[in-house]
């Protein structure tokens, strides 16, 4: 019994970190910051936190509909695209927030996020992250 | 009758549909070199009762006046300044009808997550939902547990103008503790609030029922859970033409010092799971003077007749809902409002209270359709706004079955 439950909590302990692993976290090389706690980064993806612990101003980026997408919202900000986006509308009909920016693609979000001071978003592990930095998620 | 009422609606959903659709993208322009968001929302519902009249409609033979929106406009100026406005207009039976309000304008310097000012006029913190309480789309009911969110006082609670200060600490693992301070004016309504009431009461305001307000709101926030507690307090003097102290219309100066709002709330939010709860009081202490002069024996009269009033009320509402998949959530609530909590909580008149059951149906991300049905036992004090008034009911009986149908859209 003991055995099954152990190779249980295995198979589930690689698939999440299977998932994580799809993620590459990228932000402009304007933040200080070279890792950021998942806690953290979650508020930043609601809208709650605008710094980070470093004092680096932040502004997230989001993607849309590719499977690092899906992997982010599950595995760090822990809603779907759906609530996700209601959550920012709440922000944003009591003027306490905006839209964040979101992309089609890894190649926009690259761009947008090399390009912007304080921009942090996320792309597909394979993703060419060159001009950002890779920000480890702790 | 009826159905030339959700003929109507259907008209009308249909087309605000087709307005709302080219403009779901999300537009945005460019000026001065920042980015400026627009974004709105467009609600229409139909109503059936047996029983009352709800909400000033004639929902007895079926109502489909029950129209709100709302058109807002932002900038993010700088990495810690923003700022905004919303205009708002509703026609809800007789409430509102049409007038635009501004809703919210104002610039929020947020200097750090620790600390930041809100100035101008400013959605109010009270409660889990007051400042949100209009935006359809983030719940999963048609209409808020009306116990303690009365759709005919949202335009006197819903902001305030002056200023916040808010804020938030991290605590960790432990979660997030957010703060709001704020103090200022909340104006009155002429086209609904608690103008209604008292002119159904054979009395009339002779000037505005403008509140002098101060409060605060603190709440935790962890693991799926938010709890939190809110005070609003405020003063106000309004001049009122009254019938019920002597047999003639009598001016009188009603002070009212101090009212006191308090709510006390939790709500938890899984991935489909949506549980909540508040308890809200309120408490008012209302004295009067002659405006003008009265002579023997009416002033000892007056005196009696014209005490001061302590007045206090109750509400609350347990909720749960459960998302099946992207397009469908279920869900139902009670909720009972006590209008005079010094005296016994029976029906009709000294209670509310009401089951809700609910179905949210997601055409879209953008556009909603909720199917809804209220069973509703009392009326409560119908000299205190809370859904049922002397103008469209003849005579009131103690239950109410009402079909609520709304859809929303928003971009």
């Amino acid at each position: 019994m003991n055995k099954v439950l152990f190779l249980v909590l295995a198979c589930a302990a690689l698939g999440a970190s299977a998932a994580q692993a799809q993620v590459q976290v990228i932000a402009n090389p304007s933040v200080g910051s070279a890792s950021v706690a998942a806690d953290e980064l979650k508020d930043v993806f609601l809208g709650s936190k605008t710094t980070l612990s470093d004092g680096s101003a932040v502004e997230p980026v989001l993607g849309q509909a590719a499977a690092a997408h899906e992997d982010f919202l599950k595995d760090v900000v822990g809603k779907s695209e759906q609530a996700l986006r209601t959550h920012f509308k709440s922000l944003v009909f009591t003027g306490k927030g905006s839209m964040p920016k979101s992309f089609a693609s890894d190649g926009e979000i690259v761009a947008y996020v090399a390009k912007t001071k304080g921009a942090i978003g996320y792309v597909s592990a394979s993703a060419d992250a060159a001009g950002v930095k890779k920000i480890a998620v702790k | 009758m009826l159905r030339q009422v959700f003929i109507r609606a259907a008209v009308v959903t249909t087309a605000l549909g087709a307005l709302s659709a080219p403009v779901a993208a999300q537009p945005a322009f460019t000026l001065a070199g920042r980015e400026v968001q627009i974004h709105g929302s467009l609600q229409q519902g139909a109503v059936k009762s047996d029983g009352n009249n709800y909400l000033t409609m004639s929902s007895n033979e079926g109502s489909a006046s029950m129209t709100d929106g709302a058109v807002n406009v932002s900038s993010q100026i700088t990495k810690k300044l923003r700022v905004g406005a919303q205009f708002y207009f509703r026609n809800i039976g007789q409430l509102g009808e049409f007038h635009p309000q501004l809703d919210w304008a104002y610039a929020d310097f947020k200097a750090n997550d620790h600390v930041g000012v809100r100035g101008g006029k400013v959605k109010t913190a009270l409660g889990l939902y007051n400042d949100t309480q209009d935006m359809e789309f983030l719940y999963t009911w048609a209409l808020l547990p009306q116990a303690v969110y009365p759709l005919d006082l949202r335009s006197v609670t819903i902001s305030h103008v002056g200023a916040d200060v808010y804020g938030g600490f991290d605590l960790k693992r432990g979660g997030t503790i957010n703060y709001t301070v704020y103090g200022g004016k909340i104006p009155d309504d002429p086209n609904g609030g608690y103008l209604y009431g008292v002119q159904d009461n054979g009395n009339d305001f002779l000037t505005s029922l403008d509140q002098t307000v101060f409060g605060g709101d603190v709440r935790w926030s962890g693991h799926g859970l938010t709890a939190g507690y809110s005070l609003l307090r405020s003063t106000a003097k309004v001049d009122v033409r009254t019938t019920q102290i002597f047999p003639f219309p009598f001016n009188v100066r009603a002070d009212v010092k101090p009212w006191t709002r308090r709510a006390l709330y939790a709500e938890y939010q899984g991935a489909k799971l949506r549980l909540a709860a508040e308890y809200r009081t309120e408490n008012r202490f209302q004295g009067y003077t002659a405006i003008q002069p009265l002579p023997p024996p009416l002033d000892a009269m007056f005196a009696q007749a014209g005490a001061p009033l302590d007045f206090s009320a109750a509400g609350w509402f347990v909720s749960g809902s459960y998302r099946l998949n992207d397009h469908l959530e279920l869900g139902s609530y009670f909720d009972r409002y006590v209008p005079d909590t010094k005296q016994n909580a029976v029906g009709p008149k000294n209670l509310m209270e009401e089951t809700v059951v609910t179905a949210r149906i997601d055409l879209t991300s953008w556009w909603n359709l909720k199917v809804e049905g209220h069973f509703v036992g009392g009326f409560g004090d119908t000299t205190y706004p809370h859904g049922f008034y002397r103008r469209v009911n003849q005579t009131f009986t103690n239950s109410t079955d009402m079909l609520v149908i709304r859809t929303g859209f928003n971009f």
